[in-house]
């Protein structure tokens, strides 16, 4: 009997393989219905950073653990106040500065968060931080 | 992205916020509605100490603006009696305001400015309006009241519109929005904080007060208030309440200011800053770190709630230095960036030519600036560029950048100076691979990408954050001034009165604010531009034809307005003015003694300067010199950096620093 080569094998297994990922393959986020089709390159680049951005800036204090997993909460587009959202929660602080997220990194976040699919978990505010623990 | 904002019309508190336009004309009818309406939402009465304390002042407040409105309605304009009663009015409103003022300027900045905004126009930026842009607002309030009621042509109508808008804008206090600040104690220890640095860099200075013999009066009256404000807050709010030492330090600086001459120009300012006021902020600081507080307005977010005085150095988050390494805390990256900022500094391959360096005109010998050309050569070598090269040590304190303000972001002006044509003649993508092309560059700068992870390639930006973190660390060492005001070391006589001259009688103080004596108001809130008058030359044949902030906002009121500059090292930044027209120091006094370009009698109709003279005497002047003196920093030794080789040989004997 003639043995099935190998190599045959393999290259079956790997187109198996990428069609069953072709549909994750899609891009993670909804491209805005009114977009102008020209400049989805910049939109996906923008919200490729935004995500790391988000991951940098965010994530730490607004991840949630679900069954082992992080998951990013849903923001809502008028929880995302922008620059203001610097000072409108308080907890941000020195967090949220300029000088340590700038306001088009804010931009690039706030694109990210509107358009990534979501989560289905609301965001709940992390606790909010007490009084730092007395010296001495 | 992002959403659009509106500008103008919006408020940023998320109060209301009334438009002038709908308050004219105002009749008497529209105004006994006003009073009635306004009596009629009186806030609830309230039983703890705090919350009746501010509703005291409040009203009180309303009803003496009321009192001031109904006075004026009844006003004859050439009744010599009638005005002064006007003008006592407008003082004792001026008192209530002034123990309401705690509240007012923190809990509602922009209804703030409408109590008592000092310009008839304004038309500049504050926090985040950097982001937007300028938009022009009439100014209104009991300053801008008592300075027109002295003006010829001083009409009942307007006058009664400047004082109505403020009983429009007081209504904002009791939204609901702002009154829920009230019944927790965090807002306090920012409101309190906001106070203490405008008592050192605004209120004993006549910023806001034209009639400069009440200064001190109202400085009494504002601290008594103080003290009776903030033993509320301790009664109400036992578990936030300030300690004991606290009160302590206020009795005493209350007893200083007491036992002061009422005279501004008598008074210590120094003493009252250094002994009183800069410590209560100290303290006051210890408590906003020690209780957790946190903060939710713009208008101090920029404060540095670690700074331990008014003078420390870190009081302001100011610009952002690092740029694309904005989140890289390890000290030993940043000493790599920094030392490769230097480096570039330093290195001539980034302009057009392969000669010119940021170093050729901000020259590390010369205090990072060029003491010896009025303005720098043009790229070209055909004449001069119109204004003065400013040292860059410390330009990192500016709110908007260059003398026109025409930028918000030290790596958007950097980029412009490096491309301009008449600067640095570049091209971006051809410096970017110059750059490159030296292995040693390539190298670096490609380790440092694993910490700008959105940023995968090195690119024009992570150059140009390189250079502004450089030169914005080149400030480490306090000024005497600095040391002296933080007790490290005593000052002169000679500085402590000149201090005491630039804060009263010289009214330098009321454009270059403590702590930095720039143009940045505290707590680090917009640029201010003033039109100073400054001539073409020596003789003042004629005014400097630079239209300065016109050129960026064209409006009446900026022609010819610049940018207030910092004083810090300015002994060693000759020569002067955007133009460097003046030699010495002593001439840019002289132009303010005579009262500016006009009071030199040359034509400058929109003069932001009062014309008339100062009267400093020659031993004054010598004083305010010494005061600028002490305002000089060491600055670090700077090393000899060899410059990297390129692939391309041709380009291996430029030196470091460049050629002009
Ligand atoms: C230091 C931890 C921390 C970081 C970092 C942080 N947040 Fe928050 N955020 C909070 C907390 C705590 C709250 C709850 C409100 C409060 O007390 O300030 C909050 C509230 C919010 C809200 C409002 C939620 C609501 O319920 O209305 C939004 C939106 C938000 N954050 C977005 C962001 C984004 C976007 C970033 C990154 C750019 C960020 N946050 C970074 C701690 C953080």
């Amino acid at each position: 009997m003639k043995r099935f080569p190998l190599p045959a094998l393999g290259i079956l297994i790997t187109v198996i393989t990428l069609q069953r990922c072709a549909p994750k393959a899609e891009l993670p986020h909804t491209y805005p219905a009114n977009g102008n089709t020209d400049l989805r390159g910049d939109f996906t680049a923008q919200f490729q950073r935004g995500e790391k951005l988000y991951g940098l800036n965010c994530g730490g204090c607004h991840n949630k653990r679900v069954n082992g997993r992080t998951v990013i909460p849903d923001f809502s587009a008028p929880q995302l106040l922008d620059y203001e959202m610097r000072t409108q929660y308080p907890s941000h602080g020195e967090k949220l500065h300029d000088s340590r997220v700038s306001k088009e990194e804010l931009d690039d976040i706030q694109v990210f968060l509107l358009h990534r699919r979501p989560s289905g978990h609301p965001i709940s505010p992390p606790p909010v931080p007490g009084p730092p623990p007395k010296m001495n | 992205m992002g959403r659009s904002f509106e500008g103008a019309d919006r408020s940023r508190t998320g109060t209301y916020r009334p438009s002038l336009k709908a308050m004219r004309p105002l009749n008497i009818c529209a105004l006994a509605i006003l009073v009635l309406s306004s009596a009629a939402i009186a806030p609830a009465p309230v039983e703890e100490p705090y919350q009746a304390r501010y509703a005291h002042c409040l009203g009180d407040l309303r009803t003496q603006l009321q009192a001031l409105s109904v006075a004026i309605g009844d006003m004859k304009r050439t009744d010599a009696n009638s005005v002064s009663s006007i003008r006592s009015s407008i003082h004792t409103t001026r008192r209530a305001l002034k123990a309401f003022d705690l509240w007012a300027r923190y809990l509602d900045p922009i209804n703030h400015r409408r109590l008592n905004g000092p310009l008839p126009v304004e038309w500049e930026t504050e926090v985040f309006e950097k982001y937007e842009k300028p938009y022009r607002r009439e100014g209104a309030g009991l300053t801008l009241a008592e300075l027109y009621l002295d003006e010829a042509g001083c009409e009942k109508d307007s006058l009664l519109r400047l004082v109505s808008a403020s009983l429009t804008a007081l209504g904002s206090y009791e939204a609901d929005s702002v009154t829920t600040h009230l019944s927790t104690p965090d807002h306090f220890l920012f409101c309190n904080r906001l106070m203490l640095l405008n008592l050192a860099a605004i209120y004993t200075t006549g910023f806001e007060c034209p009639d400069t013999t009440r200064v001190i009066p109202e400085l009494r009256d504002m601290l008594a208030e103080l003290r009776t404000s903030t033993e509320a807050f301790n009664s109400t709010f036992p578990e936030a309440a300030l300690p004991r030492v606290y009160a302590e330090r206020l009795a005493a600086a209350i007893g200083f200011v007491n036992a002061q001459p009422s005279a501004y120009s008598a008074f210590d300012h120094f003493t009252f800053i250094r002994d009183h006021i800069s410590p209560l902020f100290g303290m006051n600081q210890e408590h906003i770190r020690s209780t957790g507080a946190r903060s939710r307005s713009w208008m101090d977010y920029s404060l540095n709630n670690n700074a331990r005085s008014i003078f420390a150095k870190d009081l302001y988050i100011g610009q952002d230095a690092k740029g694309v390494f904005r989140r890289v805390d390890d000290p030993n990256v940043l000493a790599e960036v920094r030392r490769l900022g230097h480096t570039l500094f330093m290195d001539p391959l980034l302009s057009g030519n392969n000669e010119r360096s940021c170093a050729s005109c901000h020259r590390p010998e010369m205090c990072f600036t060029d003491t010896v050309l009025v303005t720098p050569i043009a790229f070209d070598h055909k004449g001069s560029l119109p204004r003065n090269a400013p040292s860059l040590v410390n330009a990192d304190l500016n709110h908007l950048l260059m003398q026109d303000g025409r930028h918000i972001a030290l790596q958007t002006q950097a980029h412009a100076v490096l491309t301009a044509p008449t600067e640095m003649g570049a091209e971006p993508n051809t410096t970017l691979k110059k750059v490159m092309d030296c292995p040693e560059y390539r190298q670096a700068f490609s380790a440092l990408l694993r910490h700008t992870p959105t940023r995968p390639e090195v690119s024009m930006d992570h150059l140009l954050s390189a250079i502004t973190l450089y030169y914005s660390s080149l400030s480490v060492y306090a000024s005497t001034f600095d040391d002296a005001m933080n007790h490290a070391t005593t000052a002169d006589d000679a500085v402590r009165q000149g201090f005491n001259l630039f804060m009263s009688k010289a009214q330098c103080a009321t454009c270059h604010f403590v702590p930095h004596f720039n143009g940045v108001k505290p707590p680090y809130i917009g640029s201010e531009f003033e039109v100073i008058g400054v001539p073409e030359d020596l003789a003042y044949a004629m005014l400097s034809d630079d239209a300065g902030r016109f050129d960026v906002n064209p409006a009446e009121e900026t022609l010819h307005a610049f940018r207030t500059g910092g004083l810090r090292n300015i002994a060693r930044t000759a020569p002067y003015m955007h133009n460097g027209v003046f030699p010495t120091l002593r001439e840019v006094i002289d132009l303010y003694d005579a009262g500016g370009g006009a009071g030199h009698g040359l034509d400058v109709a929109n003069q932001t300067l009062s014309s008339y003279s100062l009267d400093l005497s020659d031993n004054d002047k010598l004083r305010l010199e010494a005061f600028m003196r002490s305002l000089n920093e060491d600055l670090p030794a700077q090393a000899r950096l060899p410059l990297p080789a390129s692939k391309n040989k041709e380009l291996n004997a430029r030196r470091p620093g460049g050629i002009y």
